[in-house]
């Protein structure tokens, strides 16, 4: 089974050198592990940096956002022949470790697509973002009728079924809800398992605030209203 | 309310002649669009300015009395139709810009 760790990554030239050291290059049950960082139009060394320890760096020439970065990254990981793909952010908030047993409910077929949720054990994480994520939560499920209790979750494992399936369209950070609506529209299977999060001063900085929840809203809201092609 | 209206008319038309002038003294548009929605919005601030205007057009026009309510009934058709024109073709730019910019994104990777 070959596994592909997709990075979206935006100004992240100060810490994706260190983030990208610490993929693994074996996990137990994949055979092969690659990894591809997507560079969504950074402005700083971003793309430089990613290049000389990532597989692959496919390369925005704009910014288009972590959800365009996301589908870029998608595509990639089928072109070079992907079974599974899993997702983490650039900001080095994820700690690798949990990979494997990420990925272990689909390789067992129990799962298409797995959310690594810090909901379930968020002590660290700033009250704040715990009302935020809680709030996230219910405007998925107002827009797309799908369940989590970590939504915007940046780590993922996806099944290639799931790849195939899924028709994503969000160019921002509603990606995240729309995977869960994905999951409930294409009748995916969809598993929680907890992980741990590294918060940082910097990834605590690079979460998104409470105002982009309402522009998510009204983007989950058209995408729900424009329907799928 | 009427004295409101011709102050964000008048604002409205010095903001946007002020950005069309720029734009073309930048050379980001040509002076043929500066002249263009120049006199356009002297003339949405001499309709602000002179609303009687409408009342003499519509007699001309339909050789009748027809109310305001008419005009501004059409205008919001013809605007409503024209924001709905313009937010398609900048959806179908932008999706296009975004296939591009992603297919560019990928075309050198290759299974190694």
């Amino acid at each position: 089974m070959k596994l592909t760790i997709v990075i979206p990554a935006y100004n992240e030239g100060k810490v994706i050198a260190s983030v990208l050291k610490l993929m693994p290059k074996k996990i137990k049950g994949a055979s092969s592990v690659q990894t591809i960082v997507v560079n969504d139009g950074s402005t700083d060394n971003t793309y430089d940096e990613a290049a000389k320890y990532a597989d692959y760096v496919a390369n925005h020439v704009i910014n288009l956002g972590a959800g365009a970065a996301v589908i870029t990254g998608f595509a990639a990981a089928k072109k070079i022949g992907t079974d599974v793909v899993v997702m983490l952010d650039a900001d080095g908030q994820h700690n690798p470790k949990n990979i494997e047993k990420l990925i272990e409910p689909i390789i067992n077929k129990k799962a298409d697509i797995v959310i690594g949720t810090r909901m379930l054990n968020s002590k660290g994480m700033p009250a704040i973002k715990v009302f935020g994520n809680w709030s996230m939560n219910v405007m998925t499920f107002i827009t797309t009728g799908g369940w989590s209790t970590d939504t915007q979750s940046g780590m993922r494992a996806i099944s290639r079924k799931a790849l195939d399936r899924m028709q994503l369209q969000a160019v921002g950070f509603e990606y995240c809800s729309e995977i869960v609506g994905e999951a409930k529209r294409c009748k995916l299977k969809l598993k929680e398992v907890p992980i741990q999060t590294i918060y940082t001063d910097y990834s605590k900085a690079k979460g998104q605030s409470i105002v982009n929840a309402i522009n998510i809203f009204t983007k989950l809201l058209a995408i729900r209203i424009s329907g799928k092609k | 309310m009427i004295i409101i209206t011709k102050i964000i008319a008048i604002l409205l038309a010095l903001m946007v002649i002020s950005k069309s002038f720029y734009d073309y003294k930048r050379k980001r548009e040509s002076f043929v669009t500066f002249m263009f929605w120049s006199l356009a919005w002297v003339f949405i601030v001499y309709v602000a300015l002179v609303p009687k205007i409408f009342y003499s057009f519509a007699t001309k026009l339909a050789d009748q009395n027809i109310g305001i309510g008419t005009f501004v009934g059409l205008a919001f058709i013809f605007l409503f139709y024209i924001t709905y024109r313009v937010y398609m073709k900048a959806h179908r730019l932008e999706q296009q810009i975004r296939d591009i910019v992603m297919r560019i994104g990928i075309k050198d990777i290759e299974e190694k």
